[in-house]
């Protein structure tokens, strides 16, 4: 899955099972992602950390 | 705030405004209101909960444990004595004074009990309990907890009602006792800081009065500079009395009101440890020079002429050009491998070795928690002795040191600075056994990290990581970007040392000793927003303990006028106004220049910055929130991910306990489409 399309969406995120992380940064951007298992429990982490730019 | 007083046998609360009697609030629901109070007031740090536990193999042993310690004074009143049953020591309770405090005791034989109740915690909203052994069978107690309680905690799954993105089940056991693993660990001078007498220089009352700007900003423990009596010839690291305050900066009351404060206020404080020479206006050496048959003497290191298998590198060679230091009215020559007014201590001397035990000693009754432990290698060095080669092993006597800390306080820690490469460097942590430095600072990393920002490669910083040795269990690395001396680059080759210097710092004035830059990071940067917050968002994320130097959150710079490593120390800038708001004595009087230009006060200061969401300091307030949101960092299994494709990438994952957090960081100026190679959700977690 795109995690940048998650985050757009509303700064949640998860990685499903067997997913590799694809992740759009600007320039000396950086992303802090809580990955959990994604779709059993419902539940979904926030983004913690995002670059300024 | 929180206060509690007493009226016979009804306690009274005010929480927030909420004022309630015990009969009206069950005490869980006491513990919870605190909670909800204090985000309804706007509180935004993490919630701690200090808890007592007194566990003996009988009840009524363990209701007497605790009995006595309270009246001992080792524990101060408490908001709840137990979560269920506030009444148990409602005779108690009856004697118990105002007190500013939001603490439980927990009474029991049970160690299930124990467990449940700290569970219970995680789930009124506490974010960090800090656990405390009440009564004397520490060992059983250990064991007790090791083998029942803890087990039984960390297995658990998180219990609902935790902050979003903390790993509740860690946090509640593991930060009980190693507190320093994710510390927020900010440097000072008390002599930059706040001057509350006008006088030009910082002082303990003006830190005082800025403890809740440290609270607010969330650091957790502080790192204080030299602050003993000095002829300051080299900022405070000469020393004149090993159990003094300098008094311009106050005296021991100042120092212990304010002890009082931080530790009210959740932050510890370490204190510098500068033991390996005095000033030579030491009363010992002075004494030493005088008489060859003063007892101290033998405190340093003579010879009548300077060995030829002695060490011979000089720590500042703009200065210095030999380690050895004829004195007249000694009539020999001493050793000292930093200025020739510093002149080593001897520590293989059994009578050095107690006078610093009692200087620990010291300390640690007045409510210091450990030590930052200046030039660790330097201290252990015997090259120069006459005896060297007869001599026991140095690291005896660091292990020593840190078993006698350990005996006279539990939490203390030693943070040792340690600039070795690190093939050398986990000998120091007392390798697998971690029983000599709790902590070493991460020099070789952090300087891989200025050569991978100034390539805009991530490459150097990914293989440091690998490389890196892993701290013992208890241990842990320090990691920091900027500390109060010039930036070394030692470590780094001839080669590499000169493209951070034509990236960082080209200008001639900039550098130092030939290794080292003598600047902050924000004028290295250009001052460049987005590229400071990649940094510290490597520095929040990187396994290890993060460690400011004041000054960083609202992006100080430099003054290069100022003398050498001064050049960084200037004084703190909380307003735009004169001094910056340092001190109101005139210019001629600071204890240092300010800073000009871009970075000084006009342009850079707390004031501006504090309601502003959009600064700097409002930016690491929210880093520094989510990081200790993020245990994983701190105590999780850290993965450097492959990035070999994309170069100015760098990125790492962290695991713990089923929990994963992943970061990842553009050095590069230009945009990048990141795509890990593996499932980032495949870990051992069996994802």
């Amino acid at each position: 899955m795109r995690l940048a399309g998650a985050d757009e969406a509303g700064g949640d995120l998860v990685a499903g099972d067997g997913g590799a992380v694809e992740l759009d940064l600007d320039g000396y951007g950086f992303r802090w992602l809580r990955v959990r298992r994604g779709g059993t429990d419902g539940q979904v982490r926030p983004t913690v950390g995002e670059s300024a730019a | 705030m929180i206060r509690t007083h007493s009226t016979g046998k009804e306690r009274d609360v005010t929480l927030f405004g909420i004022h309630a009697s015990h009969e009206q609030i069950a005490p869980g629901e006491l513990l919870r209101a605190v909670a909800d109070a204090y985000r309804d007031a706007g509180g935004r740090g993490p919630l701690r909960l200090q808890v007592h536990l007194s566990y003996a193999p009988d009840a009524d042993e363990a209701r007497r444990l605790a009995h006595d310690q309270w009246r001992s004074n080792v524990f101060p009143p408490p908001a709840c004595w137990d979560i269920d049953h506030v009444d148990t020591f409602d005779a108690v309770s009856a004697h118990v004074p105002p007190a500013v405090v939001a603490e439980t005791v927990n009474i029991s034989s049970e160690p299930g009990w124990h467990a449940d109740r700290l569970a219970r915690y995680t789930e009124l909203g506490f974010e960090e309990i800090f656990l405390h052994h009440v009564g004397q069978q520490l060992d059983e107690f250990i064991e007790v907890f090791a083998g029942s309680v803890l087990p039984e905690l960390t297995d658990s799954p998180p219990r609902g009602g935790g902050a979003a993105g903390s790993g509740a089940g860690v946090r509640l056991t593991r930060t009980a006792d190693l507190w320093w693993k994710n510390a927020v660990v900010y440097c000072l001078d008390v002599e930059t800081f706040f001057d509350s007498g006008g006088d030009g220089c910082g002082d303990f009352q003006g830190l005082a009065q800025c403890i809740d700007y440290l609270h607010e900003l969330g650091v957790t423990c502080l790192w204080l500079m030299p602050f003993y009596p000095s002829p300051d010839r080299d900022d405070g690291y000469d020393i004149t009395d090993f159990y003094g305050v300098d008094p311009r900066l106050g005296t021991h009351g100042d120092l212990v009101e304010f002890l009082r404060l931080a530790r009210d206020r959740g932050i510890r404080v370490i204190a510098d440890l500068v033991v390996n020479h005095t000033s030579d206006q030491h009363p010992w050496f002075r004494s030493a020079r005088s008489d060859r048959d003063s007892r101290y003497r033998g405190f340093y290191v003579w010879r009548d002429e300077p060995p030829e298998d002695g060490p011979s590198d000089v720590v500042f060679p703009d200065k210095e050009d030999s380690v050895w230091q004829y004195d007249e009215e000694a009539g020999q020559y001493y050793l000292h491998r930093f200025y020739k007014h510093q002149p080593d201590l001897d520590v293989a001397n059994p009578d050095v070795r107690d006078e610093i035990a009692r200087v620990i000693g010291f300390w640690l009754e007045l409510g210091i928690s450990g030590f930052r432990v200046d030039a660790v290698p330097f201290l252990l060095e015997t090259a120069g002795l006459l005896d060297a080669e007869d001599l026991p092993n140095p690291h005896d006597y660091l292990r020593d040191l840190r078993a006698f800390l350990s005996r006279r306080s539990g939490e203390a820690i030693l943070l040792g600075e340690v600039n070795l490469p690190y093939a050398d460097l986990r000998t120091f942590f007392g390798d697998e056994d971690g029983d000599e430095l709790t902590m070493c600072f991460d020099f070789p990393g952090m300087q891989q990290l200025y050569l991978a920002l100034a390539r805009e490669d991530a490459t150097p910083l990914a293989t440091a990581l690998r490389e890196r040795p892993v701290a013992p269990k208890d241990g842990h690395w320090a990691t920091f970007v900027r500390n109060h001396d010039e930036l070394t680059l030692d470590k780094l080759s001839d080669d590499e040392r000169k493209e951070v210097f034509a990236a960082f710092g080209p200008d001639p004035s900039t550098q130092l000793y030939g290794r080292g830059l003598r600047r902050r990071l924000p004028s290295m940067l250009g001052g460049d927003p987005a590229r400071l917050r990649l940094v510290y968002s490597l520095l929040f994320s990187l396994p290890g303990t993060p460690t400011l130097f004041y000054g960083e959150e609202i992006c100080m710079g430099e003054n290069l006028a100022a003398e050498g490593r001064l050049a960084v120390r200037t004084p703190m800038q909380w307003t735009g106004g004169p001094n910056g708001g340092f001190s109101t004595a005139g210019p001629d009087r600071l204890v240092g220049p300010d800073v000009e230009g871009d970075f000084g006060p006009a342009n850079v200061n707390v004031a501006a910055q504090r309601d502003d969401p959009g600064s700097l300091l409002s930016w690491f307030t929210a880093m520094i929130r989510a990081y200790r949101r993020c245990p994983e960092f701190a105590w999780g299994t850290c993965t450097v991910l492959d990035c070999a494709d994309l170069p100015s990438v760098f990125a790492h994952r962290t695991d713990l306990n089923g929990q994963t957090v992943v970061a990842v960081h553009n050095l590069g100026r230009e945009p990048a489409a990141y795509a890990s190679r593996s499932p980032v959700s495949s870990a051992a977690t069996g994802w």
